[in-house]
């Protein structure tokens, strides 16, 4: 009788512990907007990496007159000042816009994630030196910097990317280091610190996981901002040349702005749903690993 | 009404509408009215003295500022403007003018032969063709205040053509001949004391440039406005907008693009015009370095002429509304020539051409691969240039790998210090080829200065025919000489030629008189007047 209502209550209130990743899956999906933003996400990057496979016309290539507006040619969304399939444009330029937004929130994360954890886990002198730095970076204007860094090194998309990661890691910066300010002297710290841990190990293998959540936030975050960042530098003419990417179709296209509205207006589109859909992720996940909205 | 109706078909029914025009003339009764603000626009100047900077971003303004010696009509003829009359020796080595009595400058000071010298010392020196135009004037000599002596060591065919405002102004000794470096004399921007019929009133270089009325002119009754406000405006499309509003009502060297254009004329009220700028001839090419392999291979350069439809670039980019160009000179120049060889838009043919030089389709399909640059000064044009030369040489296993300058600085460092595979580019004939055209092909011109044989041609035989018509005074003789430089031009494809420039003028109906000279907008706007 003991047992059997022993057993009973083992089984009702001790449920098998789920893992931390289907907790925020969880949270996660329960969340309209989040999965609406996953859903548009999946859709750009399907229409992106499948699409040049379906649809082989290649953006370069002079098609049919120039400045035909939407629906009355073979080229369903028009063509642009050469005759060059818009379509065609925002397929491939897909590809090039998201991998210049991911490598320049790559390039945010890892100088940001850096220089924060290392300030706030030292703090003292290593402190104010880097976050003079950062308020170096902060205090310069944004677009002008990278202009400048575009402008010496070449419209390349390389250097367009690492023009953006190098103006916007600041705010990750502060963000670690505020995380890492919070950690560094928890119990689990002190710990692995009194039995003989090293500070790196420290650092990167017992704070930096913990600090992980805002942090992935972040990053989810600084990929919409670095392609609406490349759309702007494009928008003030620079763009690689060699390349297509949604915000050079909008620079290239501006001139004829008067004549062709399809030129900017769809790669423009192309970039709100792009974002829309990562800020809707981000934001998604921000709920979902926040241990203090989890409990709601 | 009818009037505008007349002005706006000029463009396609020119001698037509000419002789309908000066029919109309007394029935709308065009009796020039003095008085009025003329709104126009300028992309920027860092300087007003035309005497050291060429271009038309100094030379519309200061074509108002300064005078000259002589004026050039439509038909390349010189009139008295300064000077009030000349003679030619027989032997065309002596020119003597004689100076408008009274001409005064804005301080109130006289004009002189002595400013005369001055001044043509001064562009000989400074000025980026000075010594192209004047390097055979010997000397000029003062007998006395109001003549001035012309002594050439050889003759120079074009000279009076020099002699416009534009090309040859006539600035103040007495404030220019401080013994400072004229290229960056303060006064060029401050408090700049001109001749002609406008004087500075408001500088703000950001902004807007604000001329005023010179009473005290040398010629009477002239200028007709009051005033000429230049608004600093960078962008084309801004410009487009603005004179479809109706904010400005002239605009030379538009910026426009052909595009534009027909919405502009759209609007009933604004003429779009590409006459008057035979003595600036814009046009446009692709240049090669031809030191280095594979552009020092004819048949290379000739397989680049026959895959580049020029006709097709002018379609597409300029709406059809430019000559394709076939050579070195403007179809605006007195010296054009249309004889010369043509290369038919042929892709096999340019493969052919690319295996007999050597270069079969390699590995990824590729032949040889180039860096072509792109200036940052006439990018509307050059870009899509580039893109479609891109797109098209790709499709015969060339890999064109476009390079933007990022500034104007930039660009012209690596071109003038040889630094490069090919560029897009452009220049400017100007009214005689001497200044304009012999730059690009003399041997003793390879130098590292911009716009000049950065490409590296030289050939003997050329060089022959280039001096022959720089001196040679008989006008059908000199045209039979250039047609044959522009056939051998073409033939060596120093450069190749793409589309003219899309150069125009837009002006709305309230505008009377708009320059139409060979030198269109560069010319003084002494005789422009508003309608009611």
């Amino acid at each position: 009788m003991t047992d059997s209502s022993l057993d009973n209550f083992s089984t009702e209130s001790m449920e098998k512990p789920t893992s931390p990743a289907r907790q925020t899956w969880k949270m996660f999906s329960s969340n309209q907007s989040a999965v609406a933003g996953l859903i548009l996400l999946a859709i750009v990057l399907i229409f992106s990496l499948v699409g040049p496979l379906v649809y082989p016309v290649a953006p370069t290539e002079m098609v049919w007159m120039p400045l035909t507006p939407p629906l009355e040619s073979d080229y369903l969304l028009g063509t642009d000042y050469l005759g060059r399939d818009i379509l065609a444009g925002l397929i491939n330029g897909g590809r090039i816009t998201i991998a210049i937004g991911a490598s320049a929130a790559l390039l945010t994360i890892v100088i940001g994630v850096t220089i924060g954890a290392l300030s706030g886990y030292y703090g003292g002198w290593v402190d104010n030196l880097l976050m003079r730095v950062t308020e170096f970076f902060q205090v310069l204007p944004n677009l002008l910097l990278a202009m400048v860094v575009v402008m010496l090194f070449s419209a390349t998309l390389t250097n367009i990317a690492i023009a953006i990661g190098i103006v916007s890691w600041t705010s990750t910066a502060r963000l670690t280091r505020a995380e890492f300010l919070r950690l560094r002297n928890m119990d689990y710290v002190r710990a692995e610190r009194s039995i003989g841990a090293k500070n790196r190990r420290i650092i990167w293998a017992v704070i930096l996981p913990n600090a992980a959540p805002p942090l992935i936030v972040s990053a989810a975050l600084s990929i919409g901002t670095a392609i609406l960042f490349e759309a702007g530098l494009a928008f003030l003419g620079l763009s690689d040349p060699n390349n297509m990417s949604w915000g050079r179709m909008i620079g290239d296209n501006r001139p004829y702005i008067l004549d062709s509205w399809w030129g900017v207006t769809f790669p423009g589109i192309a970039i709100f749903l792009t974002v829309l859909a990562i800020s809707l992720v981000g934001d998604g996940l921000n709920d979902a690993l926040n241990p203090k909205l989890r409990k709601r | 009404m009818f009037h505008t109706k007349i002005m706006r078909r000029l463009l396609i029914v020119a001698p037509l509408a000419i002789t309908a025009m000066l029919g109309a003339t007394p029935i709308s009764a065009a009796e020039p009215k003095a008085g009025g603000t003329l709104n126009t626009t300028s992309s920027g100047y860092r300087t007003l003295n035309p005497a050291v900077q060429s271009g038309a971003a100094t030379g519309i303004p200061g074509s108002q500022i300064f005078a000259g010696l002589v004026l050039i009509d439509e038909n390349y003829k010189a009139s008295p403007y300064l000077a009030e009359s000349w003679t030619i020796s027989d032997d065309n080595l002596t020119y003597s003018f004689k100076l408008v009595e009274g001409a005064k400058f804005h301080d109130g000071q006289p004009i002189t032969s002595e400013d005369v010298a001055f001044s043509l010392e001064t562009v000989k020196a400074n000025h980026p063709f000075g010594k192209a135009m004047f390097s055979n004037v010997a000397t000029v000599e003062t007998p006395d205040a109001s003549t001035a002596v012309f002594r050439l060591s050889a003759p120079i065919p074009g000279l009076l053509l020099s002699m416009e405002p534009l090309l040859l102004p006539i600035i103040p000794k007495h404030v220019y001949g401080d013994g400072q470096d004229l290229k960056k004399h303060p006064r060029n921007m401050e408090n700049v004391v001109g001749s002609g019929p406008f004087k500075v009133a408001e500088n703000t270089p950001a902004e807007k440039l604000v001329l005023v009325k010179n009473e005290d002119f040398f010629i009477e009754g002239r200028p007709y406005l009051d005033k000429l406000v230049f608004s600093i405006v960078k962008d084309s499309l801004t410009r487009v907008l603005m004179m479809e509003k109706g904010e400005i009502d002239y605009v030379g060297f538009s910026g426009i693009r052909a595009t534009d254009a027909g919405r502009l004329e759209k609007t009933g009220r604004l003429t779009v015009t590409t006459e008057g700028y035979g003595a600036v001839g814009y046009i446009h090419y692709l240049e090669l370095n031809l030191r280095d392999k594979p552009f020092s291979d004819l048949k290379v350069r000739e397989a680049l002429a026959h895959a580049i439809d020029t006709s097709f670039i002018a379609k597409i980019l300029f709406g059809g509304r430019v000559d394709a160009g076939t050579g070195p000179l403007h179809t605006g120049s007195v010296f054009y020539s249309g004889d010369v060889p043509s290369f038919e838009a042929d892709l096999d043919k340019a493969a052919a051409l690319l295996d007999e030089a050597g270069y079969p389709v390699g590995a990824n399909d590729e032949r040889f691969s180039f860096t072509l640059d792109i200036p940052s000064w006439a990018k509307q044009a050059h870009g899509p240039m580039g893109e479609y030369i891109q797109s098209q040489l790709g499709k015969i296993g060339i890999k064109v790998e476009l390079r933007q300058a990022p500034d104007f600085g930039t660009w012209v460092k690596r071109i003038s210090s040889f630094d490069y595979q090919a560029t897009m580019n452009g220049s400017f004939n100007y009214p005689d080829p001497v200044i304009g055209v012999h730059r690009h092909f003399d041997c003793d011109n390879i130098r590292n200065v911009i716009w000049s044989n950065t490409q590296g041609y030289c050939d003997p035989a050329m060089d022959a025919l280039l001096d022959a018509a720089a001196i040679e005074t008989d006008l059908d003789k000199r045209k039979a000489t250039y047609a044959e430089i522009q056939r051998k031009a073409v033939e060596d494809l120093i450069f190749i030629y793409m589309p003219q420039d899309f150069t125009a003028t837009v002006y709305s109906d309230k505008v009377g008189n708009p320059p139409s000279s060979v030198f269109g907008p560069l010319a003084p706007w002494h005789e422009v007047y508003l309608k009611d």
